[in-house]
């Protein structure tokens, strides 16, 4: 990857995502500015920035910015992006005033555009939707929306997605459920697995380190457009895995997973689960 | 002339013959007729076809004139980072003119097929026009 991109994609992931000040006294110039059309006043050098980052994620519990595509060349990198969030933390700074949180879920694209010189980001310049963001935070009312997705649809979402991708790898219905840039997060990985292709992949090479592997949902709920299931797994370790050589191992973990639906389909889906012990069990880490 | 430099020579033209010298009849040359378009979600002026954009745009902004700030080209992609100035002398979106001065800043990313625009992305401030024309509070 084009060095530039790379040092783009830190940005987005580590210090928008992931709040990590190391990360944004590292590639940040102490000069380092901020723009935003909407914003009247520029955000300087990483603690300012990361001041904005600290104040989106206290509004948004859930706040995340993911790159959609990078274009680069000289000092320049471009990334298109889609960023969303759920308001039920503190008031959103605005143009027009604070909001208070409402509870609603947003979800917008838009681009920043990226000088690097010698390493350190010097410049962004960001554009988005903001008049998006303001009509789904429901500071300026919209048109009325369709019915409101039944929180029962969404749970059956989650549970076709144990059931049929997870436990019985239909690939088929990778498709049918998830939207085209579905998004599965997993502190395991470095960057979220993005789109059906690298999902799919992933569904296939978790099946092949465990072929009988069963995931069951322990119990499950729903909220807006959200689903939260705690399940567990079971299955024998006979192909390699996170660098485990096959060891025949019956194993066992428990996690929690989150999903994002959007227009009736799984947009993103949080993991968490007990990778530590997962480890242990596969003899990487002794016990 | 590298792939590069062809594309950005076309998307120049896009925004300089196309939309600076208001000449339609190049549109056919730079674009194929179904360009595949990703505004702003929020966006409330969403054009089924470039065409249709450029000719409902001039009815509502027949003096708008972009600047192009920067420019970048790798493989198919173009990025421009642009700002335009124009006065609201005609309709839009259903509301009678209102004779205001507006400006926007943006960047658009183009993809390019075969010496043709293929494909936008828009990022622009929607709000920000909307606030400026008055139709929402400032």
């Amino acid at each position: 990857m084009n060095a530039n991109k790379a040092i783009s994609r830190r940005y987005f992931y580590q210090i928008m995502n992931g709040m990590n000040s190391d990360t944004a006294y590292e590639i940040l110039d102490p000069d380092f500015v901020f723009t935003l059309p909407t914003h009247p006043e520029p955000f300087h050098g990483p603690d300012g920035f990361l001041g904005l980052v600290n104040m989106l994620h206290t509004s948004f519990p859930d706040f995340y910015i993911n790159p959609q595509e990078m274009v680069a060349g000289g000092d320049w990198v471009i990334t298109r992006w889609i960023g969303g969030g759920t308001h039920t933390g503190g008031p959103l700074v605005t143009v027009k005033g604070d909001v208070p949180a409402s509870g609603n879920f947003f979800e917008i694209d838009g681009m920043t555009w990226h000088t690097i010189k010698d390493g350190k980001i010097t410049e962004s310049i960001g554009h988005e939707d903001t008049l998006g963001l303001m009509l789904q935070l429901g500071v300026i009312p919209s048109e009325p929306k369709g019915p409101e997705s039944d929180p029962k649809d969404n749970e059956t979402l989650a549970t076709r997605y144990f059931q049929e991708i997870m436990s019985e790898g239909k690939l088929d219905v990778v498709e049918e459920i998830l939207t085209p840039d579905f998004q599965f997060i997993i502190p395991t990985q470095p960057e979220p697995i993005t789109g059906y292709e690298a999902f799919k992949g992933f569904v296939q090479y978790l099946r092949n380190a465990f072929p009988d592997i069963k995931f069951s949902v322990l119990r499950q709920t729903s909220e807006g457009n959200k689903v939260a299931s705690r399940w567990s797994i079971e299955g024998t370790h006979n192909g390699e895995f996170l660098g485990a050589a096959p060891t025949g191992n019956h194993i066992k973990d428990f996690g929690i997973d989150i999903f994002t639906i959007k227009n009736g389909k799984i947009a993103s889906v949080h993991v968490n689960e007990n990778d530590f012990g997962l480890m242990q069990q596969l003899g990487v880490i002794p016990t | 002339m590298s792939i590069e430099e062809k594309n950005k020579a076309i998307v120049r033209r896009y925004w300089f013959e196309l939309w600076n010298d208001k000449n339609g009849d190049i549109l056919d040359e730079i674009a194929v007729k179904n360009v595949i378009f990703h505004f702003p979600g929020g966006q409330a002026h969403q054009p089924p076809t470039l065409r249709k954009w450029f000719e409902t745009a001039l009815v509502a902004f027949p003096n708008v004139h972009f600047q192009l700030h920067d420019e970048l080209a790798e493989g198919d992609k173009v990025v421009s980072r642009w700002s335009y100035v124009a006065t609201n002398s005609g309709e839009f979106l259903g509301r009678p003119a209102t004779g205001r001065q507006v400006t926007d800043l943006g960047i658009d990313i183009f993809r390019i097929e075969n010496d043709k625009i293929v494909e936008m992305w828009v990022a622009q401030d929607s709000l920000g026009l909307l606030q400026q024309l008055g139709v929402l509070p400032a």
